[in-house]
């Protein structure tokens, strides 16, 4: 009961910041625009091909068949993999330091546990507000997917399907970037520092990783079409993707979502990916080692702490 | 001037004992080391593609039409313009916040002013403190440019990279200073300094990586893997006679890119370094005549944050009274 309290406490603080509501407007807003870019796009790409044909048809050459001419409809909402990556688990950090430091900074630590709670019933209401505030974010996001793809292009109850497995999916890889912000957010002394390690941790798991595991430059990791590389070609390259792309949790989730919208074609990396099954299960790991930390920031957590540094 | 310069070491010396941006400095040196690491082993995957391509050409009698990979050393370095980008604009907002917030936690500003110190002093002492240790951070990261190149063995660089290389040195110090600057600025005009940080993240967020990567995915070329007009047989000239039809469309795509100071200094640093294949012949002077918009644009900023940082300290009273 009084982690429910703690929970709902959380989450009424947590609008009232501003900080939290200019995050989570990006958010959404990007949501907006992710599908009328992706359809924009689409529809230009298709309009470059033609006049592509012409100049072709007009030079006597051969023409190479569409490569976008059965791209699947959720195609236009391809880009939300990446803002997932990028906004979405930068939002939920965001989330995770807000609840995990809101009591040191109004110095209220010491008066809570003067109370009858424990530290079970603390941690249950951060990550109960933790799990959902995430969980409306994500689920406006889904509305918000499904009317602009029912307005540009088309649903029916499969491709509904599709993209609440899509946001299910996304809703457990941010989860775990929240669970880390919370984490440092009790266990760091600093609030710099709280909100700077999973910042580092999330540019390793964003960028680094897939970089020292399947080259792919930082910047080109954002774009949802990978570039072509043979990287298995070289031996030792990969040696070095066979150990690391275990642990390239951005990868997984990129590839999972790919699959469940059906991009797989265009959108998956160029090489050895592994069984969905398999990245799904390294998905659901990452999360419960993240929870994992959380348990352990808060059995290590300070009672008697008071303020935390800015 | 003295008191500018005690400022100016005072803050050096703080940022330089702290265990934060010693992890951060470490993690950008690794990130150089492996990021050229993975470029050459790339490079030498393409060499051994083209070999065992031609031999396989060769003994069907036949005649190559595609030239072998030419190595061209400083484009192994477009991983580390990348992590400059991204990482080098978060030391530069963790500098800009602790630079205040050291202050207003410890509530020293107003001791500061009861001393024979002017606010210029502090404010530029500040600011070329701050200055020097992005310098000095991104010399570390060019020297192990150069040691990278040293371990990998085979590259050797001609006087031209090393000016090419300076000139990135300075570029980046300038495009760090203008998150410096932001954040510095914010952290005085906020009164809370966590709503000051979370700002500058979310400005970074928009600027460093969700502007540039809408004008990517918007590149027709980049909606297929190893660009799209490659897969039709299209040179560059056919390429820019089809776009030429789409000007509305690219105007409107290189204009989202414009909006992002991280893409002024990702076309620059990419030029220099012949990231794009059409500079890596082209004279050293020609690049930077080529690219002055996007030079100018960086140092632009970086003036007007200093400019917006000065006019803040000095206008803004709440800022001493703490």
């Amino acid at each position: 009961m009084l982690s429910l309290d703690i929970a709902k406490n959380e989450v009424r603080h947590l609008f009232r910041e501003r900080t939290f509501f200019l995050i989570l407007s990006v958010f959404i807003l990007i949501t907006l625009a992710s599908t009328y870019i992706g359809w924009s796009s689409q529809h230009t790409v298709e309009s470059v091909y033609q006049q592509s044909v012409l100049t072709l048809t007009a030079a006597g050459k051969n023409i190479p068949p569409s490569p976008f001419s059965n791209l699947p409809p959720l195609d236009i909402v391809k880009n939300m993999i990446i803002y997932v990556v990028l906004i979405g688990s930068l939002l939920a950090i965001t989330i995770g330091h807000a609840i995990g430091t809101k009591d040191q900074k109004a110095g209220v630590v010491r008066i809570l546990f003067s109370k009858p709670l424990t530290k079970k019933d603390y941690l249950m209401g951060k990550l109960i507000s933790m799990s959902m505030v995430l969980f409306a974010i994500t689920g406006v996001s889904l509305i918000i997917s499904v009317i602009s793809v029912a307005i540009l292009s088309q649903i029916s109850s499969a491709l509904l399907l599709n993209l609440i497995e899509f946001y299910a999916i996304s809703y457990v890889y941010m989860l775990g970037f929240g669970f880390l912000g919370l984490s440092f957010g009790l266990m760091k002394k600093e609030s710099a520092t709280a909100l700077l390690i999973p910042i580092i941790i999330w540019v390793l798991i964003t960028f680094a990783l897939p970089e020292m595991g399947s080259a792919l430059y930082p910047t080109s990791s954002l774009n949802p079409v990978l570039p072509q590389t043979n990287i298995l070609d070289s031996p030792m390259l990969s040696a070095i993707h066979n150990v690391l792309y275990p642990f390239s949790i951005s990868e997984h989730y990129k590839v999972l979502s790919s699959l469940t919208l059906g991009l797989q074609q265009t959108t998956t990396t160029a090489y050895v990916a592994y069984p969905p099954l398999i990245s799904l299960s390294i998905l659901v790991i990452w999360l419960l080692a993240t929870l994992g930390v959380s348990v352990r920031s808060v059995s290590g957590f300070d009672i008697s702490r008071g303020d935390i540094y800015e | 001037m003295n008191n500018m310069l005690t400022i100016a070491k005072k803050e050096f010396q703080d940022i330089f004992r702290s265990r934060t941006f010693s992890i951060i400095l470490v993690l950008l040196l690794v990130l150089t080391a492996t990021s050229i690491l993975v470029s050459t082993l790339v490079f030498k995957s393409q060499v051994s593609q083209y070999e065992s391509s031609l031999a396989l050409l060769l003994s069907m009698g036949k005649t190559p039409t595609e030239a072998a990979p030419q190595l061209y050393p400083l484009n192994l370095l477009r991983g580390v313009v990348d992590y400059i980008e991204i990482i080098g604009a978060i030391i530069g907002i963790l500098l800009g916040y602790l630079s205040i917030a050291k202050e207003k936690n410890t509530r020293t500003m107003k001791l500061l002013l009861s001393k024979p110190i002017t606010k210029k002093d502090i404010v530029f002492g500040k600011i070329t403190g701050n200055f020097l240790f992005v310098s000095l951070t991104i010399v570390f990261v060019a020297a192990m440019i150069l040691a990278s190149f040293l371990a990998i063995g085979g590259i050797s660089l001609t006087a031209v990279d090393y000016y090419k290389i300076l000139a990135v040195v300075i570029l980046s110090i300038a495009y760090i200073m203008v998150f410096f600057t932001l954040s510095f600025f914010l952290s005085i005009q906020q009164k809370s300094l966590s709503n000051a940080l979370m700002i500058c993240f979310t400005i970074w967020l928009v600027f460093v990586l969700v502007l540039p990567q809408i004008g990517d995915t918007m590149d027709p070329d980049n909606q297929v893997p190893g660009g799209f007009f490659k897969s039709m047989g299209f040179d560059k000239p056919q390429e820019k006679a089809v776009m030429a039809k789409f000007s509305g469309y690219e105007n409107t795509r290189d204009f989202i890119e414009q909006l992002s100071v991280t893409k002024h200094y990702e076309r620059a640093g990419f030029a220099i370094f012949g990231v794009k294949t059409k500079y890596n012949d082209m004279p050293f002077p020609d690049i930077l005549a080529d690219q002055w918009f996007n030079i100018v644009s960086v140092f632009g900023l970086l003036a007007a944050g200093i400019f917006a940082d000065a006019f803040i300290m000095y206008r803004n009273r709440e800022a001493w009274s703490v």
